[in-house]
Formats: C-alpha cells, sequence, structure tokens
C-alpha cells in the first residue's frame, strides 16, 4: 500500500524543515526535502545597496558559517569591479574558511552526539572534548577575522587588519596542541558512527543515490561559470499546499541534481572512489577536519601576514558584468553572482548555497530507505536551512 | 545634604606612597618592570604620536610610553584588539575614570567585548580633572596665557593643575577657567580620582616623581612587589592623607563646579541618557544621603 | 518571577526549564551560546534543556521557565504566529537573544520579493509582537550578543541577579538600535566622555573613532542594527555595581 507521510521539524538539525515521503510497505518510494523558514529576502535587500556592504550583510545569512558567505560575498564584488586582493588576503581568507570549516563539521558532532552516544556520560565527556577544539578555532577566527561569529574584519578588497607574526606564532603552536586531540576525536567518532550503524541495524550504503558530484576546489574555491546554474520553483515541484509553504528554490548543475560537500570534494579532488550510502559522509567529514587544520597550519607556516592586505578601491562596474564570488563552505560549494553600477550600488544579488543544492540529494538518498529512519538520512548531510533559505 | 568629604573625593585609599624613580615617569618604568616579570602582558593606554595624542596597545616593556598630557581619548577601543585579536590574558589598563567606567562596564556585563572581565589584571586610574582635545588645549593656553605656547605636560602641584610648558615656564591653571574649556561630558563627572580602579596615578612637578594612592589589595601586593624587587630604580615614601590635601583641594573646587553644571542641567530639564531617565534624580538621592553609605555602591 | 515551584511535576525536579526557539535568523545566537565552549557544558548541565531543534530530539513545545528567542517573527508565515501563540502559553517568561529578535536587526532591512515565496517581506522583533507583551521579559544586544554576555547573563538568571538583570529590562521596551543611538543620546546630548567603548562593542566596524575631536564616528552604512554600542556605554545605563575600594 502507498501512503503519503509528512513530516515537519527534523530534530538535531538547523532551522525548520520538512519531509514529503511517499512510503510503499514501510520503505520510501520517492521523497522530497524541503525548507519551512520564512525567506528573509537576502538578494532583493542588497540590491541597490552599496557592494563594500555586502559581506557584512550576507555573514548575516547564517551563523554557522558565516565566514563563507562574506567571503564568497567579498569575491563576487571583487570579481564584478575587477578589484585585485592581495595574495596573503586570500590565503587569510581562506585560513579563515577552513577554520569555520572545522568549526561547523564538530558543531555538527555536537549536534548528532545524541545519536551517536546514548549513553549521557559518554556524550557529555565527548562534546566537552570537542568543545576544546571549538574553541580553538573560535580563537582563530577571533584572532584573523574579529569576531567568532560574523566576522568584520572580510571586506571587499581584502583582509582589514594585519595578522602579525606573533599571533601567528600563538595559532601555531595551539595547532600542534589541538592536533593529536582532533584525531582522537576523528578516531572516536567514527567509532560512535560505527556503533550507532550497528545498533540502528543500517546496512553500509544505507542512504545511497546515483546523483553526481559538484565542487570547484578542495579548500577554498574557484570561479565558476554562473550560467550552468538553473533554478526550479517549489510551485513546479510540488502540489498543493506545498506550493505555498516550501520556502526553498531547487538550483540545478547543467540542468541535472548534485551532491556537494565533503564527499564531492573528495570525489573530483583527491581522486576517492566512492561507497554511496550516507554513513560514509559522517566519516569524510571527520577527515576533512583532520586535513583543513594540516592546511591552516601549512598557509600560516609558508607566508607572512604584516603587510597591508587590503586593496580599497571602491568598486564600481558597469552593471552587466556578473561576478560570480566561490567558496567552498563547510557544507559544500557556496556561490554569489553580483552585478553592480557605476556608483557602486548592486543591482543584481545571487546566492546558490550547499544545503540548496543538497537538497535534492537528501531527496534522492531518502528513495529505498526505511520510513522510520529517515532522519538519519537527513542528519548525515548537515542540513543549514538558513543558509538554503536565505 | 551632599559632604563633599574625602570619602567622596577620593574614594577608599589603603596608603599613599610617593615614587622617585630613575629618569622616566615611574608609573611608566613600574609598568615596564611589571611587563618585564610577567605580571601582566600588555598595556592599554594612550601616548603622543606624530604631534597627537593616540590610544595604544603596548606588548613590549621598551614600547611603553604614557600619555603626558590628560588626553585619554578612545582607550577602549583598543580592548576588543588585545583580547580577541592577541588573546592576552593579564592587560593593565591606564586611564581616567571614564574609560575605567566603560572597562567596568564591560566586565561586569560582557556586553560588547568577549571576556573582558578575565583578562584584565591591572587597572590604574589617572587623577583628572577633565579631559581636553588638542584645540580645546590650545584655546585654554590662549586663554590663560595670552600667547601661543604649546603644552608638554600636565601635573598637579600644591597650588593646583599646572601645564609644563615647551619653552620651560609653568602654567597654572585655573579652575574655572579649566572647567569652561573641558569636554561637556566631564562637566558632568563625579569621579574626578578614579574611584573603583586599583591604583591612582597623580603626576607630580618633577617628571620621575608621582604619587600612588592604593585603593585594593591587588595594587597593593604589586606595588610591594616592585619595591621589594628594584630598591635602587624606585624610591617609595609613604604619604599622610594631609600630605595630598593639596589635590583633596583641588578636587573640591572641581566637583562644586561640576555639581553646579548637573544642577543647571537637571532644573533646565535637559534630557539624559536613554535607558536611564533616572540618571540625574538619582543624583539628588546622592545629594540627600553621600554621608551614609558607599558611594561607589551607587554611580 | 518565573521560577516558581508549582511548575515542578516532580518533587526531585528541581532544575530550571529552559527551550531556545529560532524564528527568522541566522541561529548564530544560539552558536554563540555553545561558543562558551566549556562553560556552555557546564550550563547544560545545570540547567535542563527542554527544547531546541538542534540540540534535543523533541518534537512538541512543552512548558517551561524560561524560552530564549532568536530572530524576528514574519507576519506572513504561520507557523511563526504559531510558535508565538505556544511560547505565550508555555513560557513563564520569554528572553529575546540577540539583534533581530529584541531589536529587529538587519532583518529590518528586509523588503520581500524574492522567489519562491515573495510574500514573505515583514520581520518584526519579537518585542514588538503584541501576544508576547507580558512574557518578553529581557532583552539582550548585539548580532550575536557575545559568549561571555550570554554566560553572564544566564549565571545573573539562575542566582536573580535583578542589579544585573535591570538594564536588559529597559531594553525588551527600547525599539531603535544603531549606531544612531550613541549619536543622539550620548554625543548629541554632551554625554559622551569618548572612552571608545562603543567602538569595541561594534560588531560591524560602524562605529570609528576620530581623535581630533575625541568621539565616535558613525558609518550608518554598516550599521546592523544590534545595538551593542548604546548598551555598551558607560553613559547609557547606571548604576552597575562597581568594585568597592
Amino acid at each position: 500500500m502507498r501512503k503519503v507521510v509528512r513530516i515537519e521539524g527534523i530534530p538535531l538539525t538547523e532551522g525548520h524543515s520538512g519531509l514529503h515521503l511517499e512510503v510503499e510497505d514501510g520503505i520510501v518510494k520517492d521523497g522530497f526535502y524541503f525548507a519551512l523558514v520564512p525567506v528573509r529576502g537576502f538578494e532583493t535587500l542588497l540590491i541597490d545597496k552599496e557592494a563594500v556592504v555586502a559581506p557584512v550583510i550576507t555573514s548575516r545569512i547564517c551563523g554557522l558559517c558565516q565566514v563563507t558567505h562574506a567571503i564568497a560575498s567579498a569575491r563576487a564584488v571583487e570579481a564584478a569591479a575587477g578589484i585585485e586582493v592581495p595574495k596573503e588576503a586570500e590565503l587569510l581568507r581562506e585560513v579563515l574558511g577552513l577554520a569555520v570549516r572545522i568549526y561547523n563539521n564538530l558543531l555538527h558532532q555536537i549536534v548528532i552526539s545524541e545519536d551517536l552516544f546514548p549513553d549521557r556520560d559518554e556524550r557529555f565527556s565527548f562534546i566537552r572534548r570537542v568543545q576544546n577544539v571549538r574553541k580553538f578555532t573560535g580563537e582563530l577566527l577571533e584572532s584573523v577575522g574579529g569576531e567568532i561569529i560574523h566576522s568584520p574584519n572580510l571586506r571587499v578588497g581584502g583582509i582589514s587588519e594585519p595578522l602579525e607574526d606573533f599571533v601567528k606564532e600563538k595559532i601555531l603552536s595551539s595547532i600542534e596542541e589541538i592536533e593529536p586531540l582532533l584525531l582522537e576525536l576523528k578516531e572516536e567518532f567514527n567509532e560512535g558512527v560505527e556503533r550507532m550503524w550497528r545498533r540502528e541495524g543500517l546496512p553500509e550504503t544505507f542512504g545511497s543515490h546515483s546523483l553526481g558530484f559538484f565542487a570547484t576546489d578542495k579548500f577554498y574555491g574557484k570561479a565558476f561559470d554562473f550560467n550552468r546554474i538553473s533554478f526550479r520553483y517549489p510551485q513546479e515541484l510540488f502540489e498543493g499546499e506545498l506550493k505555498r509553504e516550501v520556502t526553498n528554490l531547487y538550483p540545478f548543475i547543467d540542468g541535472l541534481p548534485v551532491e556537494t560537500g565533503p564527499r564531492a570534494r573528495k570525489v573530483l579532488f583527491d581522486g576517492y572512489k566512492p561507497k554511496g550510502g550516507v554513513k560514509e559522509l559522517h566519516l569524510l567529514r571527520s577527515q576533512e577536519n583532520v586535513e583543513s587544520l594540516a592546511r591552516i597550519k601549512e598557509i600560516l607556516e609558508n607566508n607572512s601576514f604584516n603587510g597591508e592586505l587590503w586593496n580599497r578601491t571602491f568598486p564600481t562596474s558597469d552593471g552587466e558584468t556578473v561576478g560570480v564570488g566561490v567558496h567552498e563552505a563547510p557544507r559544500g560549494t557556496n556561490i554569489h553572482a553580483v552585478k553592480l553600477d557605476k556608483r557602486g550600488k548592486i543591482t543584481y544579488y545571487k546566492i546558490v548555497v550547499p544545503t540548496e543544492l543538497n537538497l535534492m540529494a537528501v531527496s534522492e538518498a531518502l528513495k529505498g530507505v526505511p520510513a522510520t529512519k529517515v532522519e538519519f538520512v537527513v542528519r548525515a548531510y548537515d542540513p543549514c536551512i538558513v543558509c538554503a533559505v536565505h | 545634604m551632599l559632604k563633599l568629604d574625602r570619602s567622596f573625593l577620593l574614594g577608599k585609599v589603603k596608603a599613599i606612597y610617593r615614587v622617585v624613580s630613575k629618569g622616566e615617569s615611574p608609573l611608566q618604568l613600574i609598568l615596564k618592570k611589571m611587563m618585564e616579570q610577567e605580571i601582566i602582558d600588555g598595556v592599554i593606554s594612550a601616548r603622543k604620536e606624530g604631534g597627537r595624542i593616540v590610544p595604544k596597545l603596548f606588548k613590549a616593556p621598551s614600547e611603553i610610553e604614557l600619555s603626558p598630557l590628560n588626553t585619554f581619548f578612545g582607550v577602549n577601543t583598543l580592548l576588543k584588539k588585545a583580547i580577541q585579536k592577541y588573546h592576552l590574558s593579564r592587560i593593565a589598563v591606564v586611564a581616567p575614570s571614564c574609560v575605567m567606567d566603560g572597562l567596568n562596564k564591560t566586565q561586569y556585563y560582557g556586553i560588547g567585548c568577549n571576556w573582558v572581565k578575565t583578562a584584565v589584571a591591572l587597572k590604574v586610574g589617572i587623577l583628572c580633572t577633565g579631559a581636553l582635545t588638542q584645540e580645546s588645549l590650545n584655546c585654554e593656553v590662549l586663554d590663560l596665557l595670552g600667547e601661543r605656547e604649546e603644552v608638554e605636560r600636565c601635573y598637579y602641584t600644591k597650588e593646583g593643575l599646572a601645564y609644563g610648558l615647551s619653552s620651560g615656564r609653568e602654567l597654572l591653571v585655573n579652575v574655572e577657567v579649566h572647567h569652561h574649556y573641558v569636554s561637556s561630558a566631564c562637566k558632568y563627572c563625579l569621579n574626578l580620582s578614579a574611584r573603583g580602579s586599583d591604583i591612582t596615578y597623580i603626576p607630580e612637578k618633577e617628571e620621575n616623581v608621582g604619587i600612588f594612592i592604593i585603593r585594593s589589595e591587588r595594587g597593593g601586593r604589586t606595588l610591594g612587589l616592585l619595591q621589594k624587587e628594584y630598591p635602587s630604580l624606585l624610591k617609595f615614601s609613604s604619604l599622610k592623607m594631609s600630605d595630598i590635601s593639596h589635590v583633596e583641594e583641588l578636587l573640591k573646587k572641581k566637583m562644586i563646579l561640576n555639581i553646579d553644571s548637573i544642577l543647571e542641567r537637571v532644573e533646565v530639564g535637559l534630557p539624559g541618557s536613554k535607558w536611564d531617565g533616572n540618571r540625574f534624580r538619582k543624583f539628588y538621592r546622592v545629594w540627600n544621603a553621600i554621608g551614609d553609605f558607599n558611594i561607589e555602591e551607587v554611580f | 518571577m518565573f521560577f516558581s515551584r508549582e511548575d515542578f511535576i516532580r518533587e526531585d525536579d528541581l532544575k530550571v526549564k529552559v527551550g531556545f526557539f529560532h524564528f527568522s535568523s541566522c541561529s548564530g545566537c544560539q552558536v554563540s551560546f555553545l561558543d562558551m565552549f566549556e562553560d556552555a557544558v557546564e550550563i547544560l548541565d545545570t540547567v535542563e534543556l527542554v527544547y531546541s531543534n538542534m540540540l534535543t530530539k523533541r518534537e512538541t513545545v512543552p512548558r517551561m521557565h524560561v524560552a530564549f528567542a532568536e530572530g524576528a517573527l514574519c507576519i506572513e508565515d504561520r507557523r511563526h504566529l504559531s510558535l508565538a501563540r505556544e511560547l505565550a502559553e508555555k513560557a513563564n517568561i520569554i528572553v529575546t537573544v540577540g539583534a533581530c529578535a529584541s531589536f529587529g536587526g538587519v532583518r529590518r532591512l528586509s523588503v520581500g520579493s524574492q522567489p519562491p515565496q515573495p510574500s514573505h517581506q515583514s520581520f518584526l522583533p519579537l518585542t514588538e509582537v503584541e501576544i508576547l507583551k507580558g512574557k518578553v521579559k529581557y532583552a539582550i544586544p548585539g548580532c550575536p550578543p557575545n559568549p561571555s554576555l550570554l554566560y553572564n547573563f544566564m549565571l545573573a538568571l539562575l542566582e536573580v541577579n535583578e542589579d544585573f538583570l535591570q538594564p536588559f529590562e529597559f531594553m525588551a521596551s527600547s525599539r531603535d538600535a544603531s549606531g544612531y543611538d550613541v549619536v543622539k543620546e550620548v554625543i548629541n546630548k554632551g554625554l559622551c566622555v569618548g572612552c571608545g567603548t562603543c567602538v569595541t562593542a561594534c560588531p560591524a566596524r560602524a562605529l570609528d573613532f576620530n581623535y581630533t575631536y575625541g568621539k565616535p564616528t558613525f558609518n550608518p552604512l554598516f550599521c546592523v542594527h544590534c545595538g551593542s554600542c548604546l548598551a555598551s556605554c558607560p553613559q547609557s545605563f547606571k548604576p552597575y555595581p562597581q568594585p568597592v575600594y
């Protein structure tokens, strides 16, 4: 018997989202994952604002991966206005982005820790140690970005404050301290995932799909042709009241749904052979923490950031050129596109967020999963609904 | 009735010392030595830079150079840099009471900057009869002296507030004239001696002499430690309250002018601050009950 | 008084029950709470977190002592309206955390007309919602409020430290929050001492300091309307207990 199930509110995820499932004999045959938080309208509220303010405002799209939006929007404005950014500033932005990646992935581990460690004491001991590492990333974000959440130092044209060598050394020595702990936590987390899979009786390839992968870079983000993205509206995809309730768009790359995120980066840039299923996502995400920390260390060790990191040219453009800013966010590829006029005001703004891309991947991954276990699939993608509905 | 008594003017006093140092200002030397001893890891204050006084964060002992004038505008702007960027954890702040007010508030509530509560190791208040911007200072000197002259230092003598001029002359400042030229908010200040800090510093005529009013355990311990460590560099001599009666006298004169200004403001009904419409009504409460309780808990 | 004995279901159930709710916002305030790091774990251990979409599995809103709410209410979203009703009924008091919930924040700029739901355009801070009027007791400024503020606030709330909490009660009835507050309430009224605390407090660096006239300058372009500047100003609300020495 085929019946329709609607779930609203997925616990242990960010934001308010829902699932529309068609279930037959307890197994999901067709599913859609969608967001239900109101559209805040960042794309329209930015219009006619001066472009220099874009990173400050877009940072407020998301409180989890704030830096990512600030970076993508600053890069988009720079691309539209043809502003050259000092190389060191780009490297520092990469460091910020990676710090936020670790910070977020660990936040996700805290969020889902109830799934992994049903025992309260074990859970709290795990969270305590995760918080130690997050504290380090928080301090890194404060030192480089100015604040933990919503970094004000990220400006159009670079980074507003240099990073003195002694601060850099301080960060490097904290990395030495934190590295073993991060490795230990990775093992513990992976062990927790394995135990959870056994406890819940989930198959190895639980939640697999056959979609392609999409990412632009392993760590930072490379330019991308914005015309390859098309959007489908919920009004075209859904029936009935969902047309008026679903608040996200479904972006497609070259007309196809894709998965983005840690697995996509691994497959496209590390030659990784995907096994399929969502367990892999958990493991790759914790692997990415370690790799990100190593990359932060590499950047800080080999560069110095004492000089001016900010090209203060006022951004203006012809009103036609689309500036595209790409950043590899914790959850995947984050793309901002902007047009500026001669006065430096924004005339067009468009944001494509990783979770938005992944909504389709989640929907695909739900197929074939027992209806009682769908939440595990959703959580594995670490959806950030506030980003998806910006 | 408001009593302009000692406890209102000077606050709690544990001990008073006159410190004579070798060469530079004793406060400057003490901060340098403290940083060498790693009692503090940073100093937030102000210094002269390119002809004007700007706030400065000192991270090495050799950098420390304090503002010779009573101008400490914007010192708190550096809090975030010191605490969130550099992650300093034992900061000394040297500034007059208004800056301490902002600091105390940030420490108490935590608004504005992360974990200030635990990051500040020592608060050195500067005795202040009102702050002047460069332009107001120029005008004041012109008013008093009748000619243009640059002020190099500001200090307190038996006769009151005095400026050391670039020609080497000394200019005694009339308090009433001074009251006219100080920053507007300084006319409503009731905390001239930086109550609520660990130590209050009063610069004296000779550049290497200064008076330290110890208010807290922490302030006393720190100075005691330095006295023991550097007997040849820092000569401490204990003072009695009566030895600083000239300071008390000066503060009293200025405070009367300030109270006049406040009363005028209250009478005309000029607006107070936003969330606390009681600011000036509270003043009346103090006015009526000053002798009864501890002033610091009211303001 | 938000904490009363009648709320306890069991005799041994003495923990304060708190929930964390999310209207239209970026979740940053809730994350900022977690950014107390180890202290957050201690607080989670001390109080009982009865509802949070991110941190608990609970799907229905239970009765609670304190509801922390972040984000602005979207008038066009029926879910927000029903959540507001539910909070009005089930929470003893509501604390609005951060700029969006307290003063509107960047949400004041929203104009709607964005697909797929172009009608979502009006966002109100919770302090302006009539049904929550009696309930919203405290408003915390900041975008986001920094972890140490949230930590101090939690402690003050648990200890019922009226001295600490009072200004936050004032702020719950405050309407606008921007750098203009400092301009019009402090500088313009001759109360600015030039200490620079507001400049340090500004999370968007919209405030800068000028050394010629010794006062802050305000660049409205970057202001996110969080209220931190006036809240941090030592001239805005007094008294706060100063060390007695």
